[in-house]
């Protein structure tokens, strides 16, 4: 047996993917397909796609930001200024639409995850940029149980 | 009432492989002419989470020998007579003609997942649009919508970057296979599924070790396998639908 092979796994590791398999793939033989699963959790799946975009969204501009591409202060010249003071307008005025999405996804957030909104709040009120680990939010998106197709 | 589970199908002339199977299920076989089912009594409590694993690693069992086609789980009969004459028998043809297309095939799956903080370094340097938005992030009474806004632009950045190399890296496996098909592709893990030969299993283990290589540093490689055909299912035989009734009922 070469090393290669031993680097192959039977089956996916993971219990969502088991499930991702075993649940919704196979041939199906009318009137005889009885699901009766108990103890499998299978979330809304709209709710997982909001909360995996917005936590991804988050965390790569958290991200980028850590890399420090250019000093804040290195505006290029007058130009740069401007774009800034449009943006600032722009901003201000799509803040209001975001704002509701926020509340939203926090609110589809809190009900699955069990984290309050309190803490989100409280760090962006803070202006803090703190590291955002994937182990905090529970299983990763793609890790997570998959609904029927 | 016993009730049986069905895990899935099989040809009569492979039932000696049930004999052979070391797993947490121990399945019998129902057979009718050239078809088998492996059936076993389900749990009066109900599927669990144990009954999912135990499932699949017997299908992967099977599929390591022989032509299988699987049932999803909780596909169930009330007895021995109903898997023969209303499971197996009304659509003998079909099911014999695709368990003989699956014969010489199985399906592997390769997931990477990526390390997204490294290709996001990769990519933002000398992005003028990237540091644009990075700048606006960061100006003051800057908040949510400017962060999402620069995660958006980053995300789909990464995306391309991650199906460029995605298909650089498979390229040599996707030569192999018969067919393949991507399952996910999501920003962590992209999973491509191959419908390979059993004979080419050793060419796709070298392919494999090649691709992880070739990834490591920026993508962690897990390679399952073989598995029976889960993902190339709508692919096999089917019947032919009936016709529909003339409007007349003729």
């Amino acid at each position: 047996m070469t090393m290669a092979s031993v680097n192959r796994a039977p089956r996916p590791s993971s219990l969502a993917d088991v499930l991702d398999v075993v649940l919704d793939k196979g041939i199906v033989i009318d009137a005889y397909v009885r699901v009766a699963v108990v103890g499998i959790e299978l979330l809304t799946i709209d709710a997982r796609i909001v909360i995996a975009s917005v936590d991804t969204y988050l965390r790569f501009a958290e991200a980028v930001n850590r890399l420090d591409l250019q000093p804040s202060d290195q505006v290029a010249g007058l130009p740069g200024l401007m774009d800034e003071m449009r943006e600032g307008g722009a901003a201000a005025k799509t803040r209001g639409a975001l704002s509701g999405a926020k509340e939203k996804a926090q609110e589809v957030m809190s009900s699955i995850t069990g984290r309050g909104s309190d803490e989100d709040e409280d760090k962006e009120e803070d202006g803090e940029e703190r590291e955002s680990s994937r182990e905090e939010r529970g299983v990763p998106a793609s890790r997570r149980p998959r609904s029927r197709r | 009432m016993t009730v049986l589970i069905v895990h899935g199908l099989l040809r009569e002339h492979d039932r000696e492989v049930l004999d052979r199977l070391d797993t947490p299920v121990h399945p019998r076989m129902v057979a009718v002419g050239a078809l088998a089912a492996a059936v076993s009594e389900a749990p009066d409590s109900g599927l669990t989470a144990d009954d999912a694993v135990a499932h699949l690693d017997l299908l992967v069992a099977l599929a390591a020998d022989v032509p299988v086609l699987p049932l999803p789980l909780g596909t169930t009969a009330p007895d021995d007579d109903a898997v023969r004459e209303e499971m197996l028998t009304p659509a003998a043809d079909q099911l014999e003609q695709q368990l003989a297309a699956v014969a010489d095939l199985v399906e592997v799956r390769v997931d990477l997942a990526f390390d997204t903080d490294a290709v996001v370094a990769e990519i933002s340097h000398d992005d003028p649009e990237i540091e644009r938005l990075a700048r606006r992030s960061r100006a003051p009474g800057a908040g949510m919508a400017e962060r999402m806004a620069l995660g958006e632009a980053v995300a789909g950045r990464v995306a391309d970057v991650e199906i460029a190399l995605v298909d650089e890296w498979t390229a040599e496996l996707t030569g192999l296979a018969e067919r393949a098909v991507v399952l996910s592709a999501d920003e962590q893990v992209r999973r491509t599924a191959f419908c390979l030969r059993r004979g080419r299993l050793a060419d796709a283990d070298a392919a494999v070790a090649r691709l992880r290589q070739a990834a490591a540093g920026r993508a962690e490689v897990e390679y399952v396998g073989p598995l029976p055909l889960y993902s190339f299912l709508d692919d096999l035989p089917r019947a032919p639908e009936p016709e529909p009734p003339s409007r007349w009922g003729w």
